[in-house]
């Protein structure tokens, strides 16, 4: 899994203390586009998360600690390889490409409710971080960021003196 | 916030399942990232297929949420088996998150030819 810089691109969380789960406009708009795009056209089933080649966006918890930020998300069913971690501008992007597992094409479905396709995610970070000393771990399909904050960030409380 | 005791002490969730019928076996793929393979507990009764695991709270009790919630995972799901599953050749699998439990038919169930004399 690389750790490296790129352009943000795609939708955002846009989140911070006061709307902890505020997403961009533009991303809930697009989700209802599709959502009425399906309606009128075709069968819900045919893609998306039944199996098609639309993104999907994985589960994202985000918590802080006096000294990090750390960002957990799941991906079940996921390579190492497959998955790619970016950061830029203070914008932590989770991105890759969930493939159907080869052996799942025989057979009759009964049940398919597990999201295939590609993904990402991007979350901004709301203040400054080390950036050479972020932190990835994978496993179980549990993807692990710590963002160690910088020693300016952590100290929430400012003496001011009065003169 | 003084409702905090009337919050569950954990997040029950249904893991989302694929259910595949293939000619000798069924095979059910559960998502439950994060589990440890010897905590998933997966038993037959009456015909009933259960699997749960809990998985530990994604972050320290201290920390500041910044999105979602932070509580142990309960993952639990039931599925009644077909009659022509053979409860004791049952086979399962945790990797990468996801639990893989294979469903060997009834040898009797299976497609056969029947040669003419």
């Amino acid at each position: 899994m690389a750790l490296m810089k790129r352009n943000p691109a795609g939708e955002l969380d846009v989140w911070n203390r006061d709307f902890p789960v505020a997403r961009s406009l533009h991303s809930f708009q697009r989700e209802m586009n599709r959502m009425l795009d399906n309606f009128f056209h075709g069968d819900v089933f045919d893609e998306g998360r039944f199996g098609g080649s639309e993104a999907f966006a994985p589960m994202v918890d985000v918590s802080e600690t006096k000294d990090t930020y750390v960002i957990k998300a799941e991906l079940p069913g996921l390579k190492k390889e497959d998955v790619k971690v970016t950061m830029n501008n203070n914008i932590v992007t989770i991105a890759g490409e969930k493939k159907i597992e080869e052996e799942k094409r025989e057979g009759n479905f009964y049940r398919m409710e597990r999201s295939f396709g590609s993904f990402e995610r991007s979350i901004a970070i709301p203040g400054p971080i080390k950036a050479d000393a972020i932190e990835c771990k994978y496993a179980d399909g549990l993807l692990t960021l710590s963002l160690p904050k910088t020693e300016e960030a952590k100290q929430k409380v400012i003496d001011v003196k009065v003169k | 916030m003084e409702n905090n005791q009337t919050r569950p002490a954990v997040r029950r969730i249904a893991p989302s399942a694929d259910i595949q019928e293939l000619p000798q076996s069924y095979v059910v793929r559960l998502d439950m990232p994060g589990a440890a393979k010897d905590k998933i507990k997966a038993q037959i009764e009456e015909g009933v297929l259960t699997v749960e695991v809990t998985v530990s709270a994604y972050f320290e009790k201290d920390a500041t949420l910044l999105l979602d919630d932070s509580l142990p995972i309960e993952y639990h799901r039931k599925f009644s088996l077909a009659e022509d599953v053979d409860q004791q050749a049952i086979d399962a699998a945790y990797e990468l998150g996801v639990l893989t439990i294979t469903l060997n038919k009834k040898q009797h169930f299976l497609p056969r030819s029947i040669s003419i004399q």
